[in-house]
């Protein structure tokens, strides 16, 4: 088949603007990596490999900043999904990825496929997926566009996840007007597995086979990783041709098969890894360099769902359930076996060859013949221009915005209201969280909360990162990330162990976006320094703007901690009457980016305050032995609403109450949204040594009562509210304006 | 090759949600004037037969396949050679 | 007693059903690829919840015509106990082993929750261990379980008994009848789309599915035995 331009051509007209390749990197790799014109798909192939979202040029420098390692950490990023020690033999595999940009454009089809792509990186590593996890992030539910937008991404999550039969357990949806034009879409997957069975991402052994397995190759997603890498305007929203569909089915298929491979022939395969962004080039690429080999692959190989397809969309195309397979020699028949079983297709593409050479053959034609380097290690990385933004500066000079709050229970019951803190059932209830039978808490809870079957020990896992203080004070809100995210895990009574994390952020170009991302990132890996929770994998997802208008700077932080006695797991819903409720932790002026900010004054503005993070470490250490020594009857951890919000979350789902004293603070403090804080409830007769181990960092604030009534003593009066009455506007919030027709 | 486009709905008798919810977002366009949806899908399928043997092809597909006969039923067309 | 669990490609609640028998009730029971031909040597089948071939056509539609069919068919013109749960009621409907079928939710979406049911026949094989009229609470988790059958069908079922589970308080899928479970005409062949698998440890929130397996092996023992 005729290359569609000539190397001339190439150089002359520059095609590979188009596809975000840009001219200085173009003339690098002519110059300095092939020594000669690039052809057509060799362009093609450096476009997809040199992207931001393949090669994380412009992130890297700032990734670094993070901590990868600690005494569990078993695998840090560069492989499918990071691994970390949970004792017995046993580790957990975690990961997150960001699929914005497709659930933007197609939000039923994005979102699928975003949770199908992340489950091959967790059985890629040889892990079963045992949960799922999703951070969602739209624009208001006042227009139709977001509510359409809402009900076929929460679809699209549910119907891949369920008919995979994995449990979607814990997660977070906010509504904010910046995520208008720019969904964010964050999906995370857990799986467990044996020690023994880790896999690698790698290809080696000359003469060994490169196997390719899974569904055929269509023009699914092609572009769809610079497709990630550019921003959107209008031009733009007619790309619907560079989002891929997902067959569920076949990837739980996949996942038996691969399985099965794994753990009962692990002397038969290489390495394994999963077709994702930029499909067969960055798999097979990645494989090489790993291995440090050599690689030769047959295109005309390659199953093809399509006629007529170049060699260029066959290694760009980013069709569904695929996996590519090194397999020593001899064994490439066993291999098939195992895949007949399950009705796959699997086929040599290709063989491992001496040197470092990556060579491609289609239509009987060497097309492509680069050092493997070129496509990975080679990419340079970028440096980005860094400006305070000037809106931050401006801040710092203003008085701190404090609220006027005439009517408690008018605050409160429009807070509970507010579609971010509202009751999220009517999307979640469409998630399956109970297959496999491990749910010991579901969505609702603080953590999703699963026990490790034939062990006494459990994991909790949650998504967390509220981009509105990222936004207003980005090293601080860094910071609040990965404090919240070890605040909903220690609520459960685990331990953190590490995180994976999503980073999704605007147009790095701009100055001001580039000192979000580093401000952001500095803060998030002193708060994992502080906390021993490593960064062990996780994805960068830059240029969410639409026309010119970014996203918050969000920061997704996926945490994930261990329960080391299940019977000892906290539920955040209290449980006796009579027990005695404890704030801990302390209360500030802290209203700037708060959810009571926004309502009040339909924006957000200020400065984070900064706090002592060593300081509300080892409280919270404090805080998970006591639950550890069987102190506590529940746990809540506070965050939007502040403390008026979690005490009414506390109590909804139950037919208990709550009588408080708040009468020493200020009114506006019920509000208030200080980090790393909990509402304990702690049994009586536990009192005396719960405060003993908490001391000054818990206040008692209370008891649980036997009646459904919330009533709390304030400076300024009292608040005598029904928790039925709130628990209704909290629980109808979401479905009413969901119906909305307008 | 002959094209052959099956038809499946529901039954008369059986409540169509899908249908109902479609008719009123028609109607929340301006459209009063639709009475009725019904929802269904159609299969069209190639057979490398000849014309006569064609309905029983299709007859027993459906019987035994494509309609679940206690809530669903069908109707099929030739369709044109194109 | 030996019990089967058979796997379909895509069926995935089998180790829900597996574990509640196996780590819960210590029964013996194996899984059963959907591609063996013979059931010989078990006493009862049991068809797992899962999206057998993705749903694709109808749920259950195409699970029917799998190897193993034949044999789950034998065993319930035996009068041995048969057992299917969400996709496995709607496999056993497909299959023509129960009358009706189950289609889309009203309201058009997947549903997980834990509902209130009525125990409505306690006399059969499955149910002996409840009380007629009792409420339980079981977790749901489809998006196609909306009984129907024509009006002809649903009368023979409720003059015959033949109606075990029923949505108490609130239907979640518009059920004709609010049934969520029947029994063939014998009463060897159950079909529900609750999940009682997932209802056997206090842990995972509730016991109440514990004591139709409870039930189940009581019974089918005398079965075996006599």
């Amino acid at each position: 088949m005729k290359q569609a331009m000539t190397p001339e051509e190439i150089k002359e007209k520059k095609p590979y603007l188009d596809w975000s390749l840009t001219e200085a990197e173009y003339d690098y790799i002519r110059t300095r990596l092939l020594g000669r014109l690039p052809n057509y798909t060799e362009t093609g192939l450096f476009s997809a490999m040199w992207s931001e979202h393949c090669s994380y040029k412009k992130s890297k420098p700032v990734l670094r900043l993070f901590p990868n390692k600690n005494e569990r950490v078993l695998q840090g990023p560069g492989e499918g999904a990071g691994v970390v020690d949970i004792d017995d033999g046993q580790a957990v595999v975690f990961k997150a990825e960001s699929h914005n940009h497709p659930t933007t454009v197609e939000p039923y089809q994005g979102a699928a496929t975003g949770v199908g792509g992340i489950l091959r990186d967790i059985f890629s590593m040889g892990a079963r997926p045992i949960a799922s996890l999703d951070s969602l992030h739209f624009g208001e539910l006042d227009n139709s566009t977001t509510r359409m937008k809402v009900t076929n991404t929460v679809r699209g999550i549910g119907d891949y996840g369920n008919c995979m039969g994995i449990p979607t357990i814990a997660g977070e949806t906010t509504f904010d007007p910046c995520y208008q034009g720019n969904i964010l879409c964050n999906a995370m997957s857990v799986g467990l597995m044996d020690q023994k069975d880790i896999q690698q991402g790698r290809a080696a052994g000359i003469g060994n086979a490169v196997m390719y397995v899974g569904a055929k190759t269509g023009r699914d997603g092609i572009h769809g990783a610079t497709f990630a890498s550019a921003d959107f305007n209008d031009e733009n929203m007619t790309q619907r041709s560079a989002v891929q569909v997902g067959n569920p089915f076949m990837e739980k298929l996949l996942l038996e098969a691969c399985l099965d491979l794994i753990r009962n022939h692990p002397d038969w395969l290489v390495g394994i890894q999963d077709m994702g962004a930029a499909g067969i080039v960055s798999s097979s690429a990645e494989m090489a360099s790993e291995g440090e080999s050599g690689m030769e692959l047959n295109l005309d190989l390659v199953p093809q769902r399509e006629p007529g397809m170049s060699a260029y969309e066959i290694m760009l195309s980013e069709s569904q359930e695929r996996m590519l397979l090194c397999v020593k020699k001899g064994y490439e028949e066993d291999v098939k076996k195992i895949f007949d079983f399950y009705d796959l297709e699997v086929v040599t593409i290709g063989r491992i060859t001496a040197g470092h050479d990556y060579v491609l053959f289609h239509d009987g034609e060497e097309v492509c013949h680069i050092p493997v380097s070129s496509l990975t290690d080679d990419v340079l990385e970028e440096e980005s221009l860094e400006k305070k933004p000037v809106r931050i500066e401006l801040a710092e000079q203003q008085p701190a915005w404090i609220p006027d709050i005439d009517n408690v229970a008018e605050v409160l019951t429009a807070l509970l209201a507010q579609s971010t803190i509202a009751d999220k059932s009517s999307l979640y209830q469409q998630y399956d969280s109970q297959v496999r039978t491990n749910t010991v808490a579901g969505p609702g809870s603080d953590a999703g909360v699963l026990r490790i079957r034939g062990t006494h020990k459990g994991l909790a896992m949650t998504t967390d990162g509220n981009g509105r203080f990222v936004y207003l004070s980005p090293e601080v809100g860094g910071q609040i990330a990965l404090v919240e995210a070890a605040a909903n895990i220690i609520a459960s009574g685990a331990e953190p162990l590490a995180i994976t994390d999503c980073l999704n952020y605007g147009d790095p170009t701009d100055p001001e976006i580039f000192w979000e991302l580093h401000q952001s990132v500095q803060g998030m890996a002193d708060a994992c320094r502080e906390f021993n929770t490593p960064v062990i994998s996780g994805n960068v997802s830059l240029y969410n703007e639409n026309n010119g208008q970014a996203i918050h700077p969000t920061p997704m932080v996926g945490m994930v901690g261990l329960i080391k006695n299940i019977d000892r797991v906290i539920p955040s819903f209290v449980q006796h009457p009579g027990d005695k409720v404890y704030l801990v932790g302390q209360t500030r002026d802290d209203y700037a980016g708060s959810e009571l900010q926004k309502m009040m004054t339909g924006d957000i503005s200020g400065i984070v305050k900064a706090f002592d993070l060593h300081h509300v470490h080892q409280y919270m250490r404090q805080l998970l032995m006591t639950m550890e020594n069987g102190l506590v009857s529940s746990a809540h951890d506070l965050s939007e609403g502040g403390l008026g919000v979690a005490l009414a979350e506390t109590v909804f789902k139950t037919d208990l109450g709550l009588k408080i004293d708040l009468a020493d603070q200020p009114v506006a403090h019920l509000f208030s949204e200080t980090p790393g804080r909990f509402i304990v409830t702690v049994a009586p007769e536990k009192a005396t040594e719960f405060e003993q181990a908490l001391g000054k960092d818990a206040h008692l604030i209370g008891e649980v009562t036997n009646s459904h009534w919330l009533m709390v003593k304030l400076a300024n009066g009292e608040l005598n509210e029904s928790v039925a009455k709130l628990q209704k506007t909290w629980k109808e919030a979401i479905p009413c304006q969901l119906k909305s027709k307008d | 090759m002959i094209n052959v486009r099956i038809f499946v709905t529901y039954k008369q008798s059986v409540f169509d949600p899908q249908g109902e919810t479609i008719k009123e977002a028609i109607h929340s366009l301006g459209h009063g004037e639709v009475k009725t949806v019904k929802v269904g899908k159609f299969f069209d399928v190639t057979l490398d037969t000849n014309e006569d043997e064609v309905a029983m092809a299709v007859k027993e597909i459906a019987d035994q396949l494509l309609v679940n006969f206690n809530m669903e039923t069908y109707t099929y067309k030739v369709m044109e050679e194109a | 007693m030996k019990i089967a669990v058979v796997v379909f490609p895509g069926s995935n609640c089998d180790v829900d059903l597996y574990e509640a028998l196996h780590s819960v009730c210590h029964a013996d029971v194996e899984y059963v690829s959907h591609q063996q031909k013979s059931l010989a040597g078990f006493d009862a089948v049991m068809l797992p919840g899962g999206f057998s071939y993705g749903d694709y056509l109808r749920a259950g539609a195409i699970a029917r015509f799998t190897n193993i069919m034949p044999a789950i068919i034998k065993m319930a013109n035996e009068g041995k106990p048969v057992f299917g749960t969400c996709n496995g009621f709607q496999i056993l409907t497909e299959a023509g082993l129960l009358p009706g079928g189950l289609k889309r939710n009203d309201n058009q979406r997947f549903v997980c929750k834990t509902v209130p049911l009525e125990v409505v026949n306690s006399q059969t094989l499955f149910t002996s261990h409840y009380q007629d009229h009792e409420r339980i609470a079981l977790p749901i988790a489809h998006a196609d379980g909306s009984y129907y059958a024509d009006e002809k069908t649903l009368d023979e079922l409720e003059a015959n008994n033949q109606v075990v589970f029923r949505y108490a308080t609130e239907n979640p899928n518009g059920s004709l009848h609010n049934i969520a479970g029947i029994t063939n005409k014998q009463g060897n062949v159950l079909g529900m789309m609750p999940h009682p698998e997932r209802a056997v440890e206090t842990i995972l929130g509730s016991t109440d599915g514990l004591r139709l397996f409870e039930s189940l092996l009581e019974n089918g023992r005398i079965k075996v035995e006599a």
